[in-house]
């Protein structure tokens, strides 16, 4: 082995070594936009990742009840519970209407959404390194969509773009633990941060952080997107509490949002590629932070 | 056919094989089971660094980093440098001290597997102090390590396929 150290191969791999370890570097330094090398592969990747994609929806739509009929089973029995809670809550339909219209008034939400432009995106693929639901999409820079765009489908928000190729991108979701997003409880307008955690992100729920002591902010409440920091546009939907917890360091409350929109299992999304309040310049800079 | 020819060709078919291995570890819910999915690119260049040595093995697994890096939780570049690394050392290893066998196949795909997501999981959530780092290692790593040790066995069996295949018509050829 010794004798190999004095080699031409040896001196060639060690410069391709450092040619990767330079890759890596330039990855880490430019804050997740993708060297030439990986937007040129992407082109190649991604079309066959659609295909293969598209297959395994196939297979599994094909297959798939099939294979999980105990889990369908049990799944009917909690739709039908479902139900019978869903027409109890009919109910009191008309007063939740009336309030509802009051608090889209209030938000504003209808007069914001006419800003947003959507670029519509599949999930192409999801690593198996994917500890918090992070994903692939066929859709890149020159789609219009940039770092740190927000990924949502039409239940709600799913995360932002943490990395952007020419012809895809990445999305890191609002169950990462390095992500942070500013909510608002909808009810009690008490603000805080939306964040994940490991623990949290294994049941599929994330975390509203920094929630005054004295919040009154209660399970079923409505979050969405506070707006602060212009990189996402307010009002987007990010989930229904869950319950609400004391911190440890005993200085502030936090919530446990479930999200409203299927995380782990999107296959379609849209990318919100510009709105009305878009803050550009604090796009490439803020890599990991959102206000 | 002239030897070089067939060492292409071989090299080509390692090549697809790795682009269609790392397309199929990535297509969501195919292989799923519970929340674990193997790295079939990673334990795919593993088994060629067995059989083809530390400078193809190395050039493979830089290759098939590259591959995963595209759909990656992580930076661009780096399973490409981790596997770069561990191929070639699995490369030098079976050159000098250990058999390409299955078990020891299989030994060095966990060894890969550990230390890439060990590295990976030290610097993006241990030094960071998150919470439940512990869960995400037990239920999260280890899962992913040890299917990938699994999918290791039929990729290793299909790397001697091929190797042997090339070698029969490689070896009369050299003759």
């Amino acid at each position: 082995m010794k004798e190999f150290f004095k080699t031409g191969r040896f001196r060639v791999l060690l410069v391709i070594g450092c040619l990767l370890f330079s890759f890596l570097l330039r990855s880490i330094y430019t804050g997740g936009l993708m060297p030439l090398l990986s937007s040129a592969g992407g082109m190649l990747m991604v079309p066959l990742s659609r295909m293969s994609a598209a297959a395994g929806t196939a297979i599994q739509n094909r297959f798939g009840p099939f294979l999980s009929a105990g889990e369908v089973h049990e799944e009917n029995q909690a739709l039908r519970a479902e139900i019978q809670r869903l027409e109890e809550q009919l109910i009191d339909y008309e007063t939740v209407k009336m309030e509802n219209e009051q608090f889209r008034e209030l938000l504003e939400i209808k007069e914001r959404n006419d800003h947003l432009i959507f670029e519509p995106a599949t999930v192409v693929g999801r690593t198996p390194d994917d500890w918090f639901g992070s994903f692939t999409i066929d859709v890149g820079t020159y789609h219009g969509v940039s770092l740190r765009c927000p990924v949502i489908t039409s239940d709600g928000l799913v995360g932002i773009v943490s990395e952007v190729g020419r012809g895809y991108s990445k999305v890191q979701t609002i169950l990462d633990a390095s992500v942070n997003v500013g909510g608002v409880d909808i009810h009690t307008l008490d603000t805080g941060i939306i964040t994940g955690t490991i623990p949290l992100a294994q049941e599929g729920n994330c975390k509203l952080g920094f929630l005054p002591r004295e919040s009154g902010a209660t399970p079923g409440d409505t979050i969405v997107t506070s707006g602060t920091g212009g990189l996402l546009p307010r009002g987007l939907i990010i989930g229904e509490i869950q319950s609400v917890e004391m911190e440890t360091s005993g200085l502030s409350l936090y919530a446990v949002v479930t999200p409203a929109a299927d995380i782990r299992g999107a296959r379609q999304v849209f990318v919100i590629t510009d709105f009305g309040s878009k803050d550009d310049e604090n796009t490439p800079a803020a890599a990991g932070e959102e206000g | 056919m002239p030897k070089t020819r067939f060492v292409v060709l071989k090299f080509l078919l390692y090549a697809s094989v790795a682009v269609l291995l790392a397309i199929v570890q990535n297509t969501p819910d195919l292989l799923t089971i519970g929340t674990a999915k193997p790295m079939l690119a990673a334990a795919f260049a593993v088994a060629v660094a067995m059989f083809e040595g530390e400078f193809a093995g190395a050039l493979l697994g830089g290759f098939c980093g590259v591959l995963c890096d595209f759909f990656s939780y992580y930076r661009f570049g780096y399973y490409a440098l981790m596997l770069f690394c561990c191929c070639l050392a699995v490369g030098l290893l079976v050159q000098g001290y250990m058999r390409p066998v299955v078990m020891n196949c299989c030994l060095f795909i966990l060894v890969t597997m550990l230390f890439s997501q060990g590295v990976a999981f030290f610097f993006v959530f241990l030094i960071r102090g998150y919470e439940g780092t512990g869960m995400l290692f037990a239920l999260g790593i280890l899962p992913l390590c040890l299917y990938t040790v699994a999918a290791g066995i039929p990729a290793f069996f299909g790397v001697k396929a091929i190797h042997d295949w090339f070698k029969k018509r490689i070896e009369p050829a050299e003759n």
